[in-house]
């Protein structure tokens, strides 16, 4: 007897041994458990739809007064007292429960969002009057991350500033997301000079940037003071977020500062660094940015170097460049076609006279002309 | 002596293994699915996608959307791309050198001229014509590509991705309809994420039924069609469950054709999409992996649980199969071709876990069900068959395969009320229920045919799809 015939007949005799528990096993656990997730599942669906689509009837009947009743007291001068009263007459009128609550604060907080005219005094009376302070206060204190991340959302949007402190604590949290939300809330809440940036040792994402900045643009604030502090900062995330700012308030930024960041090993700073003296059109940066296109090792910088002379360069740099296209013919294309572009530009009649070593390189060079030249690709 | 008895026994072995493993792995998926979800959810809270929207600071993207014989739908659908919410786009339209009034109606409509535009191929593709932009300025983001047919979707989009001038390209069809918010949902994995996110994708739903208005959703109905509501739940189990696991699970080998977002830069270093591929979403993505794992690179790609694009599906059976068939020619191909993957642990989670299961969970499932069919067929002729165990068994499968579709279901009506009422829900509901006898089979057998036209060599083609277009209000 062969080894495989005694492997089949043990498993044999094992599955023998065995195929009348797993049938009642099958027929007496899993098709019953089955059953009844399947069942579930299914009264979960359509009681949930149902009540979904009630709540979207009752949203809808609401809506309308909701949207008349918030805007007289937004828009009308009415006393601290005055709006309670007419806040409790609302709220008895209407039986709130926790979907419309919802749907009132949502709204609430929209409004403050959208509308540049809303006293932020009068949404933050309308907001404790209706109670919502309770209910951010208690998602604070739960446990979970996203609980106490919609409770910054609610304190962040309707501008509760006294909630500061209750925020701070989180800025340390080992839950990046709540650490990261916390930042965002007390940028928003804290007075112009977002001095809480100062001192943040954590990584800033790319989201939370677009956050930040969007913050800063729409409190209208005047230049961050720390500015200055914030570019010669040791977190690479809070440099990109002061040279951004830089562009955006047009603030002043001297030749020697360009110079030490284009040092930087993050080549997002050096990226940065480029975008600031392409927007705040630096001329006097020319020089800098010339020496620091022969070390730049990044090729996405060193495209953009090209396209920042085309703001800022003049016919001087022609010479540099054009040795650049003899040099290198075969030079990343994506780079040689900037180059092309911008002696193009400088001086329209200066590739009548060049020529390539190589007849399919003064091919390709014309085609570059051709392109640098088409209206309706720039 | 190996007797066909002994065969059929070990055979009822290895199936009962087989059916446990499975059920173990769809519940480690469902698992992990609901937990990428509710994880996706609790951040989209706090990064609104009109901060995106209006920020000065948003990464560019390019949408590459290759043509071919759309000349029906070819206006609608690229003013639907036209009209994205976001501030820093483009859109590449590839004339992949079709034999109707494409690109003529395209030079009419939207005010085209042929312009000197220098064409960098990194990529390698069959001749390209020429670019068009327009001299109506309203049009500035559109890109024209005319080329040859390179019989291909593949290579239309690499000429596409060719011209594009932002570092992540969006990939769809153009007979796709967008949701307008489409590429400031789809860069935020880009934004979020603390390490390089290679690609990323959304949901997909099926049209069919669905009225659109100015080119954008107006009304969502579920199918009417017969094939359409079969794959209707098809997308739900795939999208919502199978995709949103594996994203969460960080082994997504699958981007859908239909709508993913590309970082332009990995995509040209693994030399773009394979043109002979017909499967060439599955193939990019493995080779995008494989060559992240060579270059030990940590990446990311991630999945999100938003309906962003509706696509038409076919709706008559000639063409579902048609389409089957590549799509299973295109797993095998990939799967062979990448084979060195399998099992091989410095390829990490792909070659550990994404490629296996693939293997075991994908491609082998036709082939075994047609194995345990006959041998069900064998073993009632020569040995009679306990009739009781085989029901119980075949319920256990149908009520495990009838509970992860609703799981999907659940979870996909829980993320967005889907669906104008709830009659619909409940036609939904129901066919989950036949799907295992009516729709399966026909899957299985498409796949096996898929799989019999690749070992014989079967020439591909585009697979021309009918398109009927859309039902619009005004």
């Amino acid at each position: 007897m062969n080894t495989i015939e005694l492997n089949l007949k043990a498993s044999n005799f094992l599955f023998t041994l065995n195929s009348e528990n797993i049938y009642y096993f099958l027929l007496y656990f899993f098709i019953p458990l089955i059953f009844l997730f399947v069942i579930l599942i299914i009264s979960s669906l359509l009681y949930s739809r149902y009540l979904g689509d009630k709540n979207d009837e009752n949203k809808d009947n609401i809506e309308n007064e909701v949207n008349a009743f918030l805007t007289e007291l937004i828009f009308s001068n009415f006393s601290a007292k005055e709006m309670k009263i007419k806040i409790k007459e609302f709220k008895s009128k209407h039986k709130l429960n926790r979907t419309l609550k919802k749907f009132i604060l949502n709204k609430i907080i929209h409004i403050k969002e959208n509308l540049d005219e809303t006293n932020e005094h009068t949404m933050l009376l309308i907001y404790k009057y209706f109670g919502f302070d309770e209910i951010s206060n208690k998602l604070i204190r739960n446990r979970g991350w996203y609980s106490k991340s919609l409770a910054f959302h609610h304190y962040q949007n309707i501008g509760y500033k006294i909630k500061k402190g209750h925020v701070k604590r989180f800025l340390d949290s080992k839950n990046s997301a709540l650490r990261s939300n916390a930042i965002i809330a007390l940028i928003s809440l804290s007075d112009e000079k977002f001095d809480v940036l100062d001192n943040y040792k954590y990584t800033i994402s790319k989201s939370d940037e677009v956050k930040i900045l969007d913050i800063i643009y729409r409190k209208k604030a005047n230049v961050p003071k720390n500015i200055n502090k914030w570019l010669q900062n040791k977190n690479d995330s809070i440099v990109i977020i002061a040279l951004k700012l830089i562009v955006r308030f047009r603030h002043d930024i001297s030749l020697e500062q360009i110079s030490k960041l284009l040092k930087s090993e993050n080549n997002l700073v050096r990226k940065e660094v480029i975008l600031v003296i392409r927007e705040l059109v630096m001329f006097e940066a020319n020089g800098i940015l010339m020496n620091h296109f022969k070390i730049e090792s990044n090729i996405r910088n060193k495209i953009s170097i090209i396209k920042t002379l085309n703001i800022i360069g003049s016919t001087e740099n022609i010479d540099f460049l054009s040795s650049l296209l003899i040099e290198d013919e075969n030079l990343d294309l994506d780079l040689k076609l900037e180059i092309v572009n911008f002696i193009n530009k400088m001086n329209a009649t200066f590739f009548n006279n060049f020529r390539f070593t190589s007849p399919e390189k003064n091919i390709e060079l014309q085609k570059m002309i051709a392109h640098s030249n088409c209206l309706y690709l720039h | 002596m190996i007797t066909l008895e002994s065969i059929i026994k070990s055979s009822e072995i290895f199936f009962g293994c087989y059916s446990i493993f499975y059920i173990l792995v769809y519940t480690i998926l469902a698992v992990s699915s609901f937990f990428e979800i509710k994880k996706y959810y609790f951040n989209k809270f706090f990064l609104h996608k009109d901060v995106i929207i209006k920020s000065n600071n948003a990464l560019g993207v390019s949408i590459v959307a290759p043509a071919y014989n759309e000349g029906l739908t070819i206006i609608s659908n690229v003013k639907s791309l036209l009209s994205q919410e976001y501030p820093k786009f483009e859109v590449i339209i590839i004339n992949d050198g079709s034999t109707d009034d494409t690109l003529e109606k395209l030079i009419k409509e939207f005010e085209l001229v042929k312009v000197d535009f220098f064409y960098i191929e990194k990529i390698k593709t069959e001749p390209v014509r020429g670019h068009y932009r327009s001299t109506n300025p309203i049009y500035n983001k559109l890109l024209v590509v005319d080329k040859e047919n390179g019989k291909s979707k593949a290579d239309a989009s690499n000429a596409g991705i060719n011209s594009t001038k932002y570092s992540l390209f969006i990939c769809t069809d153009v007979d796709c309809i967008l949701r307008r918010d489409t590429i400031a949902m789809l860069v935020k994995p880009f934004l979020e994420s603390d390490k390089k996110v290679i690609a990323a994708g959304a949901a997909l739903r099926i049209s069919n039924s669905c009225t659109f208005k100015e080119g954008m959703l107006y009304e969502s109905h579920y199918p009417d069609n017969f094939f359409a509501r079969f794959q209707e739940l098809e997308y739900i189990r795939s999208f919502i469950f199978g995709r949103m696991a594996w994203s969460k699970l960080n082994g997504l080998l699958l981007v859908s054709g239909g709508l993913g977002i590309f970082d332009k830069d990995t995509v040209i270093a693994v030399g773009g999409y394979w043109n002979k591929s017909l499967g060439e979403d599955l193939e990019l993505i493995t080779r995008m992996r494989t060559y992240m794992h060579e270059e030990k690179k940590e990446f990311e790609i991630k999945y999100i649980p938003e309906s962003l694009c509706w696509t038409e599906v076919p709706d008559d059976k000639k063409i579902f199969l048609r389409q089957r068939v590549r799509w299973a020619r295109g797993l095998i191909q990939t799967l062979f071709i990448h084979r060195k993957l399998f099992l091989n642990p410095k390829y990490g989670k792909t070659g550990l876990i994404a490629f296996p299961y693939y293997v075991f969970c994908e491609f082998l499932v036709p082939i075994l069900e047609i194995i345990g069919l006959i041998f069900i067929l064998l073993n009632i002729y020569f040995f009679g068959i306990n009739l009781p165990f085989l029901i119980i068994v075949t319920t256990s499968v149908y009520s495990f395969y009838v509970l992860i579709t609703l799981i999907s279901i659940f979870l996909d009506q829980m993320i967005h009320k889907q669906y104008s009422n709830l009659k619909e829900v409940i036609t939904l509901i129901l066919m989950v229920f036949i799907e295992p006898f009516i729709y399966h089979p026909l899957s299985v057998y498409a796949s096996i045919k898929g799989y019999t036209h690749y070992l014989i060599n079967k020439e591909k083609n585009w697979g021309n799809m009918t398109r009927k277009g859309f039902k619009t209000v005004n």
